[in-house]
């Protein structure tokens, strides 16, 4: 199953989390905008993924790899 | 922080060592079930496929994401099923009945002698035996059917 979760910008310029899962290959769960969103009070009208995390890229945009880069020494 | 449902170190253990081997660490901030705190799953780098926001190497910051998931028709239905129409509740039962009712089991990939189940399933599972290297029928390695 997938979950799928994009931004996107309503009319009066707030950004706006939206929410679907599709499990097996035709059923749907279309949840829609979410509507209990973290956002800043610095910043009301910005929102983020639920999904967070960090990645090490090289600057070919390829994920760089600590372990394997010092797997020689 | 560190109680059994929380799990903050195994977690954090579970992100860095993702980090460092693959490149990649993701999780996801979720509501518990009471609704009352906020929890955090940790996912696995190969199951997430963020559009990267080349300005940014945090993965909030992206503008979409998807998340596979590895699901039991029962963990699916416990999940999803208030959210789920009754239609798509029956397809699910009906449809994913053989596939998904019975936990991943160890069979064996070589097994020249043929089924030899001592199990409950029956003729569904194999006997698992340990072998040794030398033991050519039995060179396969274990692997969830």
């Amino acid at each position: 199953m997938f979950e799928v979760e994009w931004l996107e910008v309503d009319d009066d310029y707030v950004m706006q989390l939206y929410q679907t899962v599709r499990i097996g290959h035709d059923i749907y769960v279309l949840r829609g905008r979410k509507e209990d969103v973290s956002r800043s009070a610095d910043n009301p009208s910005y929102c983020s993924l639920t999904v967070n995390g960090v990645y090490f890229d090289n600057r070919n945009d390829e994920p760089f790899s600590l372990v394997l880069a010092c797997a020689n020494l | 922080m560190q109680n059994r449902q929380t799990d903050f170190k195994t977690k954090l253990w579970t992100l860095i060592k993702d980090l460092l081997i693959s490149g990649y660490t993701f999780y996801q901030t979720v509501p518990t079930p009471s609704g009352s705190n906020v929890g955090i799953d940790v996912l696995d780098p190969l199951n997430v496929f963020p559009d990267k926001n080349p300005n940014s190497p945090y993965i909030k910051d992206s503008y979409r994401v998807v998340v596979r998931k590895w699901m039991t028709k029962s963990q699916i239905i416990n999940k999803y099923g208030r959210e789920m129409s009754k239609e798509d509740v029956k397809n699910l039962k009906d449809n994913w009945k053989d596939a998904l009712d019975w936990s991943a089991r160890y069979a064996r990939i070589m097994h020249t002698s043929g089924c030899q189940s001592l199990g409950i399933i029956g003729d569904h599972e194999a006997v698992v035996e340990p072998g040794r290297p030398s033991d050519k029928h039995k060179a396969g390695n274990p692997n969830y059917e």
